[in-house]
């Protein structure tokens, strides 16, 4: 493992600490709503959450031209914090906390997801875990000129050698399985269109570490865990820069 | 590199936590365009768009029967939907065209942004469906 550093200018735009559960049969929206109660000062913003089919909208009132399905229907909340820069989705399969950029620490993001969480079982009384993921978005935004994509990045999309060497997009996903954790990380990496006058080049490089497993949603065993999903996914991150892109976040 | 052989596959099991920053909405978007390409033939499109396709379709027929206005119709949630599922639904729109004309037009404008419908034509329900049908065999789609 590598020894995890702490960046001055971490690139990380999203953080987020997901949680998929099962509920008791007949918990309904109405019960996650009370998750509001006691929270408005802190998470003022409460949206609802539609997911269809694998996408998901964020509506401001309940749709009420579809009835809900198996194929999807609204799922759950959103509540945002002040800033905007914290959100805490409670849904019917589980939890996630995000914290937008600026990112502080871990163990500021985990404490608060903690004291979410424990509010979200008080509530749902999920019967059992049955994923936790931690998820690390960042942008790093490679300056131009540039010769090669590996002066900042090792884990990249190759073009045959004889073939032209200019990429105007990619999208690139890879399922990484750790047998010795149990866990599996999905590194997703893409860059965004380079403006015209722009000097730089924007690439997304998606950490997303994930464990099947259940566990008792009160026990601490499933903190335990994410320590190591923690280890890593850091492990990912600082094995797939260079000392070069490094050197961008101090 | 080796590629690993996971026991009991679970699909859901890789559908990443959901994220609220802008950059987690450029890989939603970039995700979507690359699965969509992938759908977009025939021979690999899941059945359930096609179930996800006909409830639209049916929900819209029943809620726009009364409408006259064809702004109204197009804007309702069940057909804004159906554009939202992008261009793996052209040949289910034009197969329903077929069947029973009615107005995908906006619909079909809006997925394809081209427009094969005649100035004379328009308004002409059946000459407006033609003109879309003939289009989708130009572009070699098969419904």
């Amino acid at each position: 493992m590598v020894e995890p550093t702490q960046l001055p200018n971490a690139p990380i735009t999203e953080a987020l600490l997901d949680i998929q559960v099962k509920l008791p049969a007949g918990t309904d929206l109405a019960k996650l709503a009370t998750f509001h109660e006691g929270l408005k000062q802190r998470y003022p913003s409460k949206q609802e959450r539609v997911s269809w089919r694998g996408s998901i909208e964020i509506k401001a009132k309940p749709v009420a031209h579809f009835p809900q399905s198996a194929e999807g229907g609204p799922d759950g909340y959103l509540f945002t914090a002040v800033d905007g820069r914290q959100i805490v989705q409670t849904r019917l399969d589980g939890f996630t906390f995000s914290r937008l950029k600026p990112y502080e620490k871990w163990e500021t993001l985990r404490d608060e997801a903690q004291e979410l969480w424990q509010r979200y079982v008080r509530i749902a009384s999920p019967e059992a875990v049955t994923r936790i993921a931690l998820r690390y978005i960042n942008r790093i935004e490679i300056p131009l000129p540039m010769r090669d994509f590996k002066d900042y990045i090792l884990t990249t999309p190759e073009i045959a050698p004889d073939l032209p060497q200019r990429l105007e997009s990619f999208f690139m996903r890879l399922v990484i399985p750790d047998p010795q954790s149990q866990a599996v990380t999905i590194v997703t990496e893409t860059m965004e269109p380079i403006g015209e006058s722009s000097d730089r080049l924007p690439w997304i490089l998606d950490i997303d570490v994930f464990r099947v497993a259940v566990f008792n949603p009160q026990d601490q065993a499933m903190w335990e865990s994410f320590e190591h999903l923690r280890i890593l996914k850091n492990d990912i991150f600082f094995k797939s820069i260079t000392p070069k892109a490094k050197e961008l976040f101090q | 590199m080796s590629v690993a052989t996971i026991r009991a596959p679970r699909a859901l099991q890789y559908v990443s936590a959901f994220g609220m920053s802008q950059d987690a909405k450029v890989i939603a978007v970039q995700w979507e365009e690359t699965e969509q390409h992938y759908w977009l033939p025939v021979s690999r499109r899941p059945q359930t768009d096609v179930k996800i396709f006909q409830a639209l379709v049916e929900a819209w027929r029943q809620e726009v029967q009364f409408l006259s206005s064809v702004t109204e119709m197009s804007l309702h949630p069940a057909y804004q939907r159906i554009i939202g599922m992008g261009a793996s639904v052209l040949p289910l729109l034009l197969r329903e065209l077929e069947n029973r004309p009615d107005h995908w037009f906006w619909a079909l404008t809006a997925i394809t942004g081209v427009d094969p419908v005649q100035p004379a034509d328009r308004g002409k329900i059946e000459k407006m469906s033609e003109a879309w049908l003939k289009w989708g065999k130009e572009q070699e789609l098969s419904w």
